[in-house]
């Protein structure tokens, strides 16, 4: 009789066990980042009294919609918005066509040196924000004279490292047939990246969309240290206008969160699957 | 006599004079930077302040009324930049971009940083300016501490910047709390003790329902704390600390002893102020200035009060000075002329007391009580005029180089006692003084 080792099936039980724990974690997941969510979502419908309540209520008792509204009329919101949209969309759109062109390049092209440009590159990403933070401040205001305007909010982010990095990883996935057959058929470098590369990334590319879009709508520090005027100023920088010295209106901070932040949400709801498809197929993981 | 040995007795004459008028106290006098005209042409200014809320609105709204009566061309902007920290990083960040603007609000501490590189003007000859100045009697309406924290010993006793938004560390006592024990506000720091004690209340689970002190932790606090008992924050020479004695090691062992017996515990947040108005907690010691926000988070109407922080020796009463000045930095000559110009005109009585009534600070100037827009407000805001009778109490922080630094040395000794990672209180504070010691050295 010839042996044979035959799997024990796991029994229903054990499978139903292991099911149940998963769902516990991410559950508890879940609950853990949704937290924060449902506390500004509440606090921003309550009154002042019930917001600063110990213990604090589950839920409204009543329903205060004009913490909204007064939010809204104690800062210039609409400008802030509007900055940030100009300001998102030149630096996504910017940043997209030079990491697209450079990432291709470091992807598909040989030219001396390209190993070494791209470590160079990389290592850049490694030193921190904060280190090159009064430098560039310095750069922008001194030498090119941009304080205070869209411009300088722009200009020093139309090129990510990140991007460049991210983009070309995928690139180098496409199989070289797909360009062998392109080259057959006439189409250059520019024609084979716009008409085949690209379709091909639409999940990377929102990734990349998204990863940049959200960082310039979250971006605090450079705005606030490169802007004076309210007039240029994005979104972030209007919410710590929020802050007073010496008391806090938590209901009011929480409605003016909760229509930042909307924005973000919205967008992300929409993009999400190309954002998990995007950094799936990259091989990054956050 | 010849030509030359008469000039050389005039100089000499000169040279005597000179040293003979040289006293400890700044030199009045005049410089023609301070007393020249402003033509009328257009100045533009910039300030970089902190203020957000009501308080900007109100600020603006007076900045707006400066700029359409001043007669002298004078534009001043506003400009919002952040916190008290993020305007001061953002200064230093100026100062190596050369873009700073031309006033800046400022805490002492920062203008001794900003020194570092010898950017803030010297106010000495525009308050003295014979033409542009104030008069001595004007001079006197202002509070001393105010002048004494605006002077910078270790940069040759010059005043280097100006009263702005001020305010003092008082205490503010629930008086319907202590009508409920049977006691009056303390006045000495035992009679505090005992009465935060008696304030108390544990519910049936054994837990704290009413706590006696609401323990705000900040280095401006301690350093109160440290004056109320007698004690010193820096020594003659300004050249090591001197809060880490027995002053401070005493303050901080009742606070930790009154937090393990339950007569005081350490809010988060702002929550001191929903927790007085609820009687959750009997006293909190706190700014003068955060007087609206406590009212505003009073749900139901409650009686009290402000008075000085309990004292070694009531009869020589010292608070902690709170607030930040103006500094005005170098530019050209008309521009240092019309921000003082501007700093002068936001001190005269109208205006602080204007500014006082709105924002809830303290007005800079004596006769500021004698105008009808504080007398009025005082109707109403009877704890302002509490905080205003005792401004001559408060006394200034250290202003040298490095205290900011040294804040935050105190904060994290305070919060380790607090969250009892540290039992021997004397050997902690004298650690912090140690460290405070190094930074002072290191910033010499």
């Amino acid at each position: 009789m010839a042996s044979s080792v035959v799997a024990r099936p796991q029994s229903v039980p054990r499978v139903r066990g292991r099911v149940v724990l998963k769902h516990l974690v991410l559950a508890s997941v879940a609950i853990v980042i949704a937290f924060p969510f449902y506390w500004m979502l509440t606090t921003a419908f309550k009154s002042f009294f019930e917001a600063t309540q110990f213990p604090p209520t589950a839920f409204p008792h009543e329903l205060h919609l004009e913490n909204f509204a007064t939010a809204w009329g104690d800062a210039p919101w609409a400008g802030f918005f509007r900055n940030t949209l100009v300001i998102g969309v030149a630096v996504t759109l910017g940043e997209l066509v030079t990491s697209v062109l450079a990432a291709y390049a470091f992807a598909r092209l040989e030219f001396k040196g390209k190993g070494a440009i791209f470590f160079i590159l990389l290592a850049t990403y490694m030193i921190p924000g904060e280190a090159t933070l009064i430098p560039n401040f310095v750069l922008v205001t001194r030498y090119l004279h941009m304080a205070d305007t869209l411009q300088v909010q722009i200009i020093p982010f139309l090129a990510s490292v990140f991007s460049v990095f991210l983009l070309r990883q995928h690139f180098r996935s496409i199989p070289n047939e797909l360009a062998d057959a392109a080259k057959v058929d006439g189409a250059g470098h520019l024609r084979f990246l716009w008409g085949v590369v690209l379709p091909l990334s639409i999940p990377v590319l929102v990734t990349v969309t998204l990863i940049t879009g959200l960082g310039v709508y979250d971006a605090f520090q450079w705005p606030l240290l490169v802007t004076n005027s309210d007039a240029v100023r994005p979104v972030q920088v209007g919410m710590a206008q929020f802050r007073t010295e010496f008391g806090a209106q938590y209901h009011l901070e929480m409605a003016a969160a909760t229509f930042v932040i909307a924005p973000v949400v919205v967008i992300f709801l929409f993009a999400q699957r190309y954002l998990i498809q995007g950094v799936a197929r990259t091989g990054i993981r956050g | 006599m010849n030509m030359r040995l008469k000039l050389a007795i005039i100089a000499a004459v000169m040279v005597v004079a000179q040293a003979c008028s040289g006293a400890a106290s700044p030199a009045p006098a005049q410089s023609t930077q301070a007393d020249i005209d402003l033509s009328g042409a257009p100045v533009a200014l910039t300030l970089w302040h902190t203020q957000t809320g009501a308080n900007a609105a109100a600020l603006q709204a007076m900045v707006d009324r400066f700029n359409s009566t001043n007669g002298k061309g004078i534009t001043v902007t506003l400009q919002y930049q952040g916190s008290y920290t993020q305007l001061y990083q953002k200064n230093l960040s100026a100062i190596q971009a050369g873009a700073l603007p031309e006033l800046a609000v400022a805490y002492e501490s920062f203008v001794a940083d900003y020194m570092k590189a010898d950017v803030v003007l010297n106010l000495d000859p525009y308050v003295n300016s014979a033409k542009n100045g104030l008069t001595k009697d004007s001079q006197a309406d202002i509070y001393k501490p105010y002048y004494d924290t605006n002077r910078f010993p270790q940069f040759g006793n010059q005043l280097l910047s100006f009263p702005f938004t001020k305010s003092l560390f008082l205490q503010y006592n629930n008086e319907d709390i202590l009508k409920e024990i049977g006691k009056s506000d303390p006045k000495t720091w035992d009679e505090f003790e005992a009465t935060a004690k008696a304030a108390s209340k544990v519910g049936p689970d054994g837990k704290p329902t009413r706590y006696g002190w609401a323990i705000t932790i900040n280095a401006s606090n301690f350093n109160g704390w440290v004056l109320s008992r007698g004690g010193q924050l820096m020594s003659a020479d300004q050249k090591t600390v001197a809060w880490d004695q027995q002053p401070a090691i005493d303050a901080v062992t009742m606070m930790k002893r009154m937090i393990d017996n339950g007569s005081a515990y350490v809010p988060k947040g702002f929550d001191y102020q929903t927790d007085f108005g609820t009687g959750k907690a009997a006293f909190v010691q706190e700014s003068s200035t955060g007087r609206p926000f406590f009212v505003s988070s009073f749900k139901q109407p409650i009686n009290w009060s402000l008075s000085s922080i309990p004292q070694k020796d009531p009869a020589k009463a010292q608070t902690v000075q709170y607030g930040a000045n103006i500094a005005i930095f170098k530019s050209t000559p008309e521009k240092q002329l019309a921000s003082w110009l501007f700093v002068k005109w936001f001190s005269d009585a109208a205006q602080t007391a204007e500014w006082a009534v709105k924002s809830s600070y303290m007005p800079v100037r004596k006769s500021a009580q004698d105008t009808d827009t504080l007398k009025n407000s005082w109707k109403t805001d009877v704890q302002g005029k509490q905080a205003f009778d005792l401004i001559g109490t408060s006394v200034p922080e250290p202003n040298v180089r490095g205290q900011q630094d040294i804040r935050t040395v105190i904060e994290d000794m305070l919060n380790a006692v607090v969250a009892g990672k540290v039992t021997d209180i004397p050997a902690a504070v004298k650690a912090a003084g140690v460290k405070a010691n190094q930074i002072l050295k290191d910033n010499q």
